[in-house]
């Protein structure tokens, strides 16, 4: 055998879908070599292997197999052994001769996926359900169809030295500013992991700072993605994952949802003016609660401090111990759920619920107005799904502040809530735009929808930004 | 730099914080009101109602209980530092709602007890307070069936929007103001209990007038009214007048709305005091049929209401004038408008001039009454 089959066999020895297929022509032997797991054998088969044998006395050189039998679009030549290697490991199949040093791939690569289905972490009331897959292939087109425009920029590029994870760099060509397109393309190409599983590895290298906020928008529908990117921002896709990333992103797309452009814009408004109350009561309404039953009784009607004392007698531990041992057991409910197949998880969560909150009263362990108040910030977290954790973190940390100094340890809390949040920036611009930052951008879709016609804006000014 | 004026900043909210300290809701006593009196060696007696919670030992639930608890000191602070001490957990005084001060209490002197309820930081100065003609411990044992508690009742029955027609509603934020301006003259309202009723009750009779910090003499319910009418603070809401149609029956006013304007002038040793009140009224009641569509009704009505409303404020201020009891705060206006000249007492030389332009707004769907 070929020398160099036999190294490419032997870096590849122990993977039994490994296959080496011997084909006799006129001129000596053709061999093919790819994984049957992720190649389409039908292909190989009746386009590759039945070519061949149709022409094997007729064959003049490797050129004629390329061009005249073969008939596939993606056919070339490669010129070492490394590229030979990862093509194989891609999905495509390798051609080598006996009679030519020349190798060859085609492109035969056909993995099992997932079909266009409802993205689950998107639901939407009205507007396009489909959802992004795992195939890169199926969401470039996903966004192809979307924009019928010769400025739609999809730059491929492979991540990950073991993984070699093809990425899309997808942006419109005069919306986006030139500066973002190449400081994401820089930080892209400077990402060395050996792995590239998922988005998420190249969204953290996308933060500009450690925090527990992304600073980076992901979505799995492609509407969604489109119409961030008319806006001038950047979409990435990576192979294998649904969730595409989006930059710049600012703390306010966190109130919006991909139904808001589809519904009636007062309505639309309505529902993110609760996502932004609701986003308040989450983070605000237990370290509240704990300042005003711990150190200013005064601020609170007659009527209520009374129902709140008889509510919590007999409760052995501090109103703050509570809050926080009730919101533990509401986090360890949320990931019992979330772990658990769905039709055991709706169960876990009803029953969870209705077990832990009522006997957790009934124990003497929380008072009624702890548990309502646990119920209430969960719920309201949920409102801005994508900064449940984050909230719930900073909704710990002020607790503690409350229950230290009252309300003056609420108000030092929320300032570093504050602080935090305006110091962050999404790929050089502000996180928290339009608040608290002087930059003009022409984003007009901010706290309230502006009319479709304003729509899409665009966060292209750079001049003004930089 | 931005750093440093953020750590300034966190320092200063640290430690500008005061005196707070942390304690569960449910561990404390909450006052809800505070009588003081004065005993014959004039040691304070202290009574207060106390709202405590707690779980039943005996069906498992928790439930919350009214407490009274007495005690006695030389002083209001040593008598509340007396009382905690049969108090399971400490008394809070944060939603105290009115601190009634007995007659025998407020004649003693009001100024004895006033510095530690400015002082102490729980005892806010939005708290009401009160004289009781009577007994405190026939108050404090008063079973009202309107509310169980007499400080949450009182609270109530001040923020009550008809009750504030007559009374003096007073709080501690008003009185320590008002003694240091003028002649250190205050009124505050009268609270007994009604006897004339068939189940036991509150009510609100008349105002104390204290001058300098002691309680000297009692200001009658229609002087009261007329005194928050001139001060500005409530208009007169009820005025009797003799029905045009016949005057030997009566005709009820009911004032909706009032605008007072006060000007007042030092000229030859003598001040005028204008009061100009601007009233809307309507027609509560007619004991006698009137047809008051008639514009010319209407007009006498008008006339009649204007005269009666002059009458009843010029006689309280008369009333007052002659015993040189400045309860209209003319020096504390006359020191605000002219603050070189001081006159001992000036309501002597005030002549007060009242101009009352009444408009009637009509009735209910009632607007007519014939036989």
């Amino acid at each position: 055998m070929d020398k160099r089959i036999e190294m490419i066999q032997n870096q590849l020895s122990g993977n039994s879908d490994f296959i080496i297929r011997k084909i006799e022509v006129n001129l000596g032997r053709v061999y093919l070599l790819f994984l049957n797991t992720i190649c389409d054998n039908n292909f190989i088969s009746d386009s590759i292997i039945k070519s061949i044998i149709e022409n094997k006395d007729d064959i003049k050189d490797t050129e004629q197999i390329k061009d005249k039998i073969i008939t596939h679009t993606d056919i070339n030549y490669i010129y070492s052994l490394d590229e030979a290697l990862t093509y194989i490991l891609t999905g495509n199949t390798i051609i080598m001769f006996s009679f030519s040093k020349d190798i060859l791939y085609c492109s035969t690569r056909k993995i099992e996926e997932r079909s266009i289905e409802i993205p689950p972490s998107e639901t939407v009331i009205k507007g396009p359900r489909e959802g992004f897959t795992e195939s890169i292939k199926t969401n470039i087109s996903l966004i192809r169809r979307r924009v019928v425009n010769s400025s739609l920029k999809c730059e491929e590029l492979l991540l990950g030295e073991d993984t070699i994870t093809k990425i899309a760099i997808i942006y419109i060509e005069g919306n986006a500013p030139k500066s973002l397109v190449s400081q994401v393309k820089r930080r892209i190409t400077s990402i060395n992991h050996k792995y590239v599983q998922e988005s998420n590895y190249i969204g953290e290298c996308l933060q500009d700072k450690p925090s527990v906020f992304d600073t980076i928008g992901y979505t799995e529908k492609p509407d969604d993605l489109v119409a961030k990117i008319q806006g001038g921002k950047i979409g990435i896709i990576v192979d294998g994952d649904p969730f595409a990333i989006t930059v710049p992103f600012f703390f306010i797309e966190n109130f919006h949802s991909p139904s808001d452009h589809s519904l009636n814009r007062y309505i639309a408004n309505y529902f993110r003016l609760i996502r932004w109350v609701g986003m308040a009561i989450s983070l605000l309404l237990p370290a509240i609660y704990i300042a005003l039953t711990t150190y200013h009784f005064n601020l609170i009607p007659p009527l209520f401090v009374f129902r709140l004392a008889i509510a919590r007698a007999g409760v052995p531990f501090p109103i703050y111990l509570e809050i926080l041992l009730m919101m533990f057991f509401f986090q360890i409910l949320r990931e019992a759920s979330l772990r658990l197949p769905q039709s055991i998880a709706q169960t876990i969560s009803i029953v969870g619920a209705l077990i832990l909150g009522d006997t957790a009263v009934k124990s003497g362990l929380a008072s009624t107005i702890s548990i309502l108040l646990v119920a209430l910030t969960s719920l309201s977290a949920f409102l801005a799904p994508s900064i449940f954790g984050s909230i719930s973190i900073w909704t710990d940390i002020l607790i503690i502040f409350a229950s230290l100094l009252g309300l003056p340890g609420f108000f030092v809390g929320f300032l570093l809530f504050l602080s935090h949040i305006a110091s962050l920036t999404s790929c050089g611009y502000p996180y928290l735009y339009p608040i608290g930052t002087k930059d003009k951008v022409q984003y007009k879709d901010r706290i309230l929808r502006p009319k479709i016609n304003n729509l899409p804006d665009s966060i292209n000014n750079e001049d003004e930004m930089q | 730099m931005k750093k440093k004026i953020t750590i300034i900043f966190l320092i200063c909210l640290i430690t500008l914080t005061g005196c707070f300290g942390y304690r569960d809701i449910d561990k404390a006593l909450f006052c809800t009101a505070i009588i003081i009196d004065v005993d014959e060696n004039e040691n304070v007696l202290l009574y207060t109602e106390l709202f405590h919670s707690y779980r039943s030992k005996e069906d498992n639930s928790e439930t919350g209980t009214r407490i009274v608890l007495t005690s006695k000191g030389k002083t209001l602070f040593e008598a509340i530092r007396d009382q905690n001490k049969s108090a399971s957990y400490k008394i809070n005084y944060e939603q105290n709602k009115v601190i009634i001060f007995t007659k025998r209490a407020a004649e003693y002197g009001i100024d004895n007890f006033i510095d530690y309820l400015n002082r102490d930081q729980e005892l806010l100065l939005r708290q009401y307070i009160m004289i009781f003609e009577g007994s405190p411990e026939d108050l404090i044992k008063l079973k009202i069936k309107q509310e169980e508690y007499i400080g949450l009742f009182i609270y109530d029955l001040l923020r009550n929007e008809i009750t504030k027609d007559f009374a003096d509603v007073y709080q501690v934020f008003e009185y320590l103001n008002d003694r240091h301006f003028g002649q250190a003259i205050s009124v505050m309202s009268i609270i007994r209990i009604k006897e004339e009723t068939i189940q036991e009750d509150l009510i609100i009779e008349g105002s104390g007038i204290i001058k300098d910090g002691k309680m000297i003499e009692k200001m009658e319910g229609k002087d009261a009214a007329s005194h928050s009418a001139i001060v500005g603070k409530e208009s007169i809401k009820i005025i009797n007048i003799p029905n045009p149609m016949n005057k030997e029956s009566d005709l009820i006013l009911e004032m909706i709305d009032s605008n007072l304007s006060t000007n007042m002038i030092y000229k030859d040793n003598q001040i005028i005091l204008k009061k100009d009140f601007d009233i809307r009224a309507s027609l509560a009641e007619s004991q006698k049929p009137i047809i008051f569509e008639d514009p010319k009704i209407q007009k006498e009505v008008e006339k009649l209401a204007e005269k009666e409303f002059e009458k009843m404020c010029m006689e309280t201020f008369e009333k007052y004038k002659k015993k040189g009891l400045d309860v209209f705060r003319i020096k504390e206006m006359m020191l605000r408008k002219y603050p070189n000249i001081d006159i001992e007492n000036p309501i002597r030389i005030t002549d007060l001039k009242i101009s009352v332009n009444m408009k009637l707004e009509g009735s209910s769907d009632v607007i007519g009454f014939k036989k």
